[in-house]
């Protein structure tokens, strides 16, 4: 095991993958020379040079184009989006090309393509780049949707993500790269399969759905419900397409209580989904329908207070737990 | 601002040679432009008198000099990216048109097994027919990463795309075009500029003469040449196939043309002048090709008359076949999506 954080992480795995397979190559707005206004990406323009990590001029959709183009192909490409707000610029490729190909030549195609990106909600970005959306991507079929909530599954499931044979949008949040460390496998061919979701911490007083940033807020909060006497099991979903419903379903069983806490804006959105589902699975077993915990439906404040105000904290997530299970404070 | 060319000759008899031009090759061109003309006359009766088909067709009779002068010019492992009027891209590729016809009838035999329809015929790999987009202009950095990936494999083959007059103005063209000339990617870009986007006058909204600009700002050499002219177009491609193979940047050709009929089988294009059409189909690619031919004795009127009767009673016989076969078990549809 190696202590890392979620940007050596990710780092991590796409060097290591670069070195496996030949046919890996990263395009995106200042990767290479710069290794990326993160440090994602950092050494890997010097190992690999110019042909395998491309510093690309500011066309999001050319961007993207070119590396659905490239993986029909044969290659496998990274391509990055620098913040995931311009993931809109780029829909169309997505939706319409690198989703439908396979589908549109009978299986004769395939896009064996990853779109990273990253939400940096938290770090006093403002309404145009701080945005966490998903119903638009997991309502697509033939996209696969990865989150990142820790190093661990920042680095299993890039890992997964550079190995598989469909597309791939892989989305991390900024706010997490630096923010705390992790033990990573040492093995190299340690994966996260997609459509697996998993118990990141056993409770048996109520399910915390989770995935993405607010696995790791979700986790602050259950370690301060423990000293209150309330046991939360915590899930990371860690992939929304393809979607696990099997595991929140099993943990719902034991704990019969359970929210979905997400970035996204609750209308029409993945977690509302998943609360749907599962409260169709087990209507007449649960306390309650299972409900969620998202910010309000309004875009991100640049304000630090009125940001924080805004985003999900472990505090709303403790309350929430609270109000459900009618333990008010 | 890089050159533009205004190719003002074809490829002569004289140079027939230095072109490798064959009477094989030249019958061969003559019955394919036929070929693509049938095969468009037979989907518009299928339409509009037979009432059979379904859902847009946009057709390519009076374009088809372009695809068959630039299909003389590939080799293998070359490959072509084509957009929602694409069927004669894919016949001049050499995609079986049985299974180009069966498409059209949404049958189990179609190429993409009925789930694409008409704006997908031309994806078939194995003949070099890489994809084919029906969204306007995405098609073009789609190709520049397809061409991207022949110069990274170190392989001297190029991409062409295709796309019409109506592209240049989309984004995704101009980004194609700024990342193409960025990476110096083994391309040929070909705009089909028929002269009208959908039913407005390219001439209302870009000016024709403009495009050639458009793209040769982005240093990229381009040249413009008769779109109804088979051998024109392959002396276009031939000026600059060696550059481009040994990746010194896109290349683009404007070659001008006309489509016969309206931007898609059920649109009557009455936005169009009768002169206009007329003066165009004075300049019918095939008419003027088969007046080459008996000009200089490359074939009799009897031969080609016989061509003709051969390639018509052909598309007569699979689009029977085709109307009777059945369409894909819905569950192959889903196991196909599902696949990983």
């Amino acid at each position: 095991m190696v202590m890392m954080n979620i940007a050596q992480a990710i780092n991590r795995a796409l060097d290591e993958e670069m070195e496996r397979d030949p046919n890996i190559f990263l395009i995106g707005e200042d990767i290479g020379k710069h290794g990326g206004v993160h440090g994602i990406t950092k050494g890997l323009y010097e190992k690999y040079g110019s042909k395998r990590v491309i510093d690309a001029p500011i066309s999001e959709i050319a961007i993207v184009g070119t590396a659905i183009g490239a993986a029909m192909n044969g290659l496998r490409p990274v391509a990055e989006i620098m913040y995931m707000d311009f993931l809109n610029l780029v829909m169309e490729q997505l939706v319409n090309h690198a989703a439908q190909a396979k589908f549109m030549s009978a299986g004769k195609l395939k896009v064996p393509l990853v779109v990273m990106t990253q939400t940096s909600l938290g770090r006093q970005h403002g309404p145009q780049h701080s945005q966490f959306f998903l119903s638009q991507l997991v309502n697509t079929p033939g996209l696969n949707v990865a989150l990142s909530s820790t190093p661990k599954t920042a680095y299993g499931l890039m890992k997964q993500a550079l190995r598989e044979n469909n597309p791939t949008i892989y989305i991390s949040s900024a706010w997490e790269y630096f923010r705390f460390k992790e033990d990573v496998p040492e093995n190299r061919d340690f994966v996260i399969p997609f459509g697996k979701a998993e118990v990141v911490k056993e409770g048996n007083d109520i399910t915390i759905i989770s995935y993405s940033r607010t696995v790791y807020v979700s986790l602050i909060a259950a370690e301060k419900l423990k000293s209150e006497g309330i046991n939360a099991e915590v899930i990371d979903m860690r992939t929304l397409s393809p979607i696990d419903l099997e595991t929140p379903t099993n943990s719902l069983k034991k704990t019969l209580n359970g929210i979905v806490v997400s970035d996204e804006h609750e209308n029409a959105s993945v977690s509302s989904f998943i609360a749907q589902k599962l409260n169709e699975r087990l209507f007449d077993k649960l306390n309650k329908p299972v409900t969620t915990l998202n910010p309000p439906f309004t875009f991100t404040p640049s304000s630090p207070q009125l940001e924080k105000a805004y985003m999900i904290d472990e505090n709303k997530i403790i309350a929430k737990v609270k109000e459900v299970l009618n333990k008010n404070a | 601002m890089s050159e533009i060319i205004r190719l003002q000759t074809t490829i002569d008899k004289e140079e027939y040679q230095k072109y490798q031009i064959s009477r094989e090759k030249l019958l061969s061109m003559y019955r394919k432009m036929l070929l693509i003309r049938k095969f468009e006359e037979k989907i518009e009766e299928l339409y509009l008198v037979k009432g059979v088909l379904m859902g847009p067709a946009h057709l390519y009779n009076g374009m088809e000099a372009i695809s068959v002068g630039i299909s003389e010019g590939l080799i293998d492992g070359d490959l072509v990216i084509s957009n929602h009027r694409g069927h004669g891209h894919a016949l001049s590729l050499g995609i079986d048109p049985y299974r180009v016809m069966s498409e059209m009838f949404g049958n189990s035999e179609g190429i993409e097994k009925g789930l694409a329809g008409s704006m997908h015929v031309s994806i078939e790999p194995s003949k070099g027919a890489l994809y084919s987009s029906a969204i306007v202009g995405s098609q073009v950095p789609i190709a520049v990463g397809a061409a991207y990936s022949l110069k990274y494999y170190g392989k001297h083959n190029l991409v062409v795309v295709f796309f019409g007059d109506g592209a240049v103005t989309t984004g995704s063209f101009l980004e194609g075009l700024a990342m193409g000339s960025f990476l110096k990617v083994p391309l040929f870009l070909v705009c089909e500029d028929n002269h009208y986007a959908e039913y407005t006058d390219i001439n209302y909204t870009v000016g024709q003469s403009k495009i050639s600009k458009i793209i040769s700002s982005f240093g990229i050499p381009t040249v413009e040449v008769d779109g109804n002219d088979p051998l024109a177009v392959l002396k276009a491609f031939k000026m600059y196939e060696v550059e481009v193979r040994n990746w010194n940047g896109p290349v683009a050709i404007h070659a001008y043309t006309y489509r016969f009929g309206g931007h898609s089988v059920t649109d009557s294009a009455n936005y169009r002048s009768k002169e206009e059409v007329e003066s165009w189909k004075q300049r019918d690619p095939i008419l003027r090709f088969k007046e080459r031919l008996l000009s200089e004795g490359i074939a009799s009127e009897e031969e080609l008359n016989k061509v003709n009767t051969e390639i018509e009673n052909y598309i007569n016989e699979i689009s029977e076949k085709a109307a009777a076969v059945k369409p894909l078990d819905f569950n192959e549809v889903l196991k196909i999506a599902g696949d990983p």
